[in-house]
């Protein structure tokens, strides 16, 4: 070793890496439970989550040629993950889903309306409430509440400002809090 | 709702749709997925919508070489700087307008790009910006050429001349046969580009009548110098080559005129026997554009010609 980080020491070429392809997916599949976990938690579908992380997979071998360094890979491939789920909410919006009425077999009120003073349903009304934001904004709020991400840390994953960032999620807990709010007094 | 209790609830929420680890399927999938790649694509540049505008951006750059150069007179390479240079016939001539096929096609397979670009981008910046681009394009193609770029800058003169007579208007030569002329005209570039002034239009050769004998030539521009500053004086005409003109700036003209074949330095008898000269079609270069504007002058110029010529 020349004392080079090990990230490096592969680099060859203007600090690009070149990987094998059984490499390259033995370092997707490193990432598949933590990649699959964002991606249904963004998209709200288990199984369009699965095929949200074969595209990302995929969309990331095309653009391999982009690493800049294998022990970027999590943060770069969450990214193309991150961007994959916003371009699917996006072609969602285009293409409208029915949704199905709920059955909610859990208590609530005897007129059998949610009652909100229960946990349960409150997440519930959250997760509604959730999945009326605009994408970017379910993006941010993923990212900064379920993985802990900081502001800047968020930033530098989507490629944005700090201020974007946190305008979003001054934007999307605002919608949140009224989506809620009007859901409450519609009861 | 409390701020700690919103947050309480929208981790919750979220953690509620937390599937927890992938199926144990996903990663032969995505393997599979791999494996079937096919090989880079030879095309695979243009999939992205950046490159794409790179593609367009290079087509346009081709497009500017390609059209390049247009032909021009004898004159208009830069010549030495000695003084007095003689204007002679062809000097800033333009022979051959060329018709901007080439940057139409680019610019409408450019639109046609960025267009598409905006429909199948993804990033809503990318949409935005392909579809201002396409339609700066649209607009430029449209605009361009239908206002002329080139206006008069004030200063106007004519030698050799005479004092016009009872009857005459503006400047009235004082040549006799096809004598030269000279006619110092200012011009602005007055359009928000730069453009690149190419000479005069070749009017060719006015013949009069017809057959054996009628053959004579009217006035008209031959060549094109520059003045290297306001004042008429032909000593320091300088010989003619492209000039670039930046928004705003001016440039003075040199138009070497013949004043055919009928012409006569004194008043003719009948005050009808005069030739009217009027404008000069002079040709520029605007984005690679080129257009023939009509520079009209100031005052008419008058050629006292004796009638019937011989």
């Amino acid at each position: 070793m020349d004392g080079r980080p090990a990230a490096l020491v592969v680099s060859i070429g203007r600090n690009r890496v070149t990987l094998a392809a059984d490499d390259f997916a033995d370092l997707v599949a490193g990432q598949l439970d933590r990649s699959y976990r964002l991606a249904t938690v963004i998209l709200g579908s288990a199984m369009e989550a699965e095929d949200a992380v074969a595209d990302a997979a995929f969309a990331a071998w095309r653009g391999r040629g982009k690493l800049r360094a294998t022990d970027r890979f999590e943060a770069w491939f969450s990214r193309i993950v991150v961007n994959v789920c916003r371009d699917r909410l996006r072609a969602r919006r285009r293409r409208p889903v029915v949704e199905m009425p709920a059955v909610d077999v859990r208590s609530g009120s005897p007129d059998g309306e949610p009652d909100f003073r229960d946990g349960v349903h409150a997440r519930d009304a959250m997760s509604r409430a959730f999945e009326t934001l605009e994408p970017d904004e379910r993006i941010v709020l993923v990212l900064r509440f379920w993985q802990d991400l900081s502001v800047d840390t968020i930033a530098e994953r989507l490629g944005i400002p700090s201020g974007t960032v946190k305008s979003r999620l001054h934007h999307a807990t605002g919608r949140l809090r009224t989506s809620l709010t009007v859901r409450e007094v519609r009861r | 709702m409390s701020e700690e209790t919103f947050e309480r609830d929208l981790r919750a929420a979220l953690a509620m749709r937390d599937p927890g680890p992938a199926p144990a399927h996903l990663e032969a999938v995505v393997r599979q997925r791999l494996a079937t790649d096919p090989r880079p694509r030879r095309l695979q540049i243009v999939a992205t919508p950046l490159a794409s505008i790179a593609l367009v951006a290079a087509a346009v750059i081709i497009a500017i070489v390609v059209s390049r150069p247009i032909e021009v007179g004898p004159g208009s390479a830069p010549g030495p700087s000695t003084l007095p240079h003689q204007i002679a016939p062809g000097d800033g001539v333009v022979t051959d307008v060329p018709q901007p096929i080439t940057q139409a096609v680019t610019a409408l397979i450019a639109c046609a790009v960025l267009f598409l670009t905006a429909l199948q981008a993804s990033r809503r910046r990318t949409r935005i910006g392909a579809s201002l681009a396409a339609l700066l394009i649209l607009v430029v193609c449209v605009t361009i050429g239908t206002s002329d770029a080139l206006g008069d800058a004030g200063m106007f003169g004519v030698t050799p001349t005479r004092e016009p007579g009872e009857g005459e208007t503006g400047a009235v030569l004082s040549v006799t046969g096809d004598d030269a002329f000279t006619v110092l005209v200012s011009l602005r570039n007055t359009s928000r580009l730069p453009l690149t002034i190419l000479g005069i239009a070749d009017g060719g050769t006015i013949e009069v009548g017809s057959g054996p004998g009628a053959m004579a030539t009217l006035p008209r521009f031959a060549g094109v110098g520059f003045f290297p500053g306001m004042e008429l004086n032909l000593a320091t005409i300088l010989p003619f080559h492209p000039r670039a003109l930046d928004p705003g700036a001016e440039v003075h003209l040199a138009l070497r005129g013949l004043a055919g074949t009928c012409a006569v330095a004194t008043r003719p008898p009948s005050n009808d026997a005069s030739y009217e000269i009027r404008e000069v079609p002079l040709v520029y270069e605007q984005l690679t554009i080129t257009h023939t504007q009509t520079i009209r002058f100031v005052e008419s110029i008058h050629v006292p010609s004796r009638m019937p010529c011989p």
